[in-house]
């Protein structure tokens, strides 16, 4: 097994010009150590940002993971990014980075 | 003259689609001379990226193709003249003109052609250029064949060098590129920046990337980092 890790971070431009930057890399073990989201988007209230990172750290890309993230995101409004779009753009970068985790493991 | 700014040493661009507007120089002079349907027919850039030709063959294919509707009749002076309609980048000139003052040594890195970069560097005042080379014949006509200097999937190379003859460590460079082809100058350098003008770009094994959307959320960005 290859001893690198894996980070995958995915930038979107909406419409109306605001952007949307999901980073999250996993150790060898397909373990998440990185999670950063930034953007120039408005979350309320704004801790649910940090507590989605805080609970992506250490854990593995999980049916019961994306569902706890997806109430996370549910309980949050969102301006400037559709609450659609985000979900699908930290489903599409998880479910990446722990194929691409579990792809090089097998190798 | 030494950097003011403590963090920042050099500024490397990458010059398609974000020096210039336009997403790629080779793409721009296709779309000039009418060859830009040949190339679409084709998938080298999928080719070059898997390896199936190198980037040397990438290049005289297009160039080929640009002789095709030529009759093999293209000089360097229709060229610059094509080149001159090229837009530059909004606010550019300002902020090259700002980072020199800053003692920030600007240089340009580009998988594109050398007699844009060259044309936009004087045009910017940089001294340092990186792109590729066309040839010509005695008579001033193009030649299928050119002089790769940057493999656009290794710029990473060519920021080593710039490092060396600058004696800047890499960790004091900021690379601005727009796409994943700059992927590899993004992770050896200490501050990457990503130019976000298409709709989505993802990018591998790169940490901590800045986003910017324009010159003057870049110059933000210098200035955050050199304290001012």
């Amino acid at each position: 097994m290859k001893l690198s890790t894996y980070t995958i971070t995915r930038v979107v431009k909406e419409k109306g010009g605001k952007y949307v930057s999901i980073e999250v890399g996993t150790d060898k073990y397909c373990t998440i150590n990185n999670a950063r989201i930034t953007g120039d988007f408005f979350a309320f209230p704004p801790e649910v940002i940090d507590e989605i990172e805080k609970y992506l750290k250490g854990r593995r890309v999980t049916r019961s993971l994306i569902e706890t993230i997806m109430s996370l995101i549910n309980s949050a409004v969102l301006l400037g990014v559709s609450r659609e779009k985000f979900q699908s753009l930290l489903i599409n970068v998880l479910e990446e980075v722990s194929k691409a985790c579990k792809v090089n493991a097998e190798n | 003259m030494q950097s003011k700014c403590r963090e920042l040493g050099v500024l490397a661009f990458d010059l398609d689609g974000v020096l210039v507007k336009h997403p790629s120089s080779w793409r721009y002079l296709h779309e000039k001379f009418g060859s830009i349907r040949i190339i679409q027919e084709r998938n080298d850039s999928e080719m070059f990226r898997e390896g199936v030709i190198t980037y040397s063959e990438w290049m005289e294919r297009d160039l080929k193709a640009l002789l095709q509707v030529r009759n093999n009749k293209l000089t360097r002076e229709e060229i610059v003249e094509a080149f001159k309609e090229c837009e530059l980048e909004d606010h550019v000139d300002e902020l090259v003109h700002y980072v020199k003052s800053l003692g920030i040594i600007v240089a340009i890195v580009s998988g594109g052609i050398d007699i844009l970069a060259n044309m936009v560097a004087e045009r910017l005042g940089i001294e340092l250029v990186f792109a590729n080379k066309l040839l010509f014949n005695e008579q001033g006509y193009l030649i299928p064949r050119g002089i790769e200097v940057v493999n656009p999937l290794r710029k990473d190379t060519v920021l080593k060098k710039i490092s060396k003859i600058t004696s800047v460590p890499l960790s004091k460079f900021m690379f601005v590129g727009d796409s994943d082809w700059d992927s590899s100058a993004f992770k050896v350098v200490g501050y990457p920046v990503l130019y976000l003008r298409e709709s989505e770009v993802t990018l591998t094994g790169i940490s901590n990337i800045y986003v910017v959307r324009n010159m003057y959320e870049l110059k933000e960005v210098i200035n955050k980092l050199c304290s001012i």
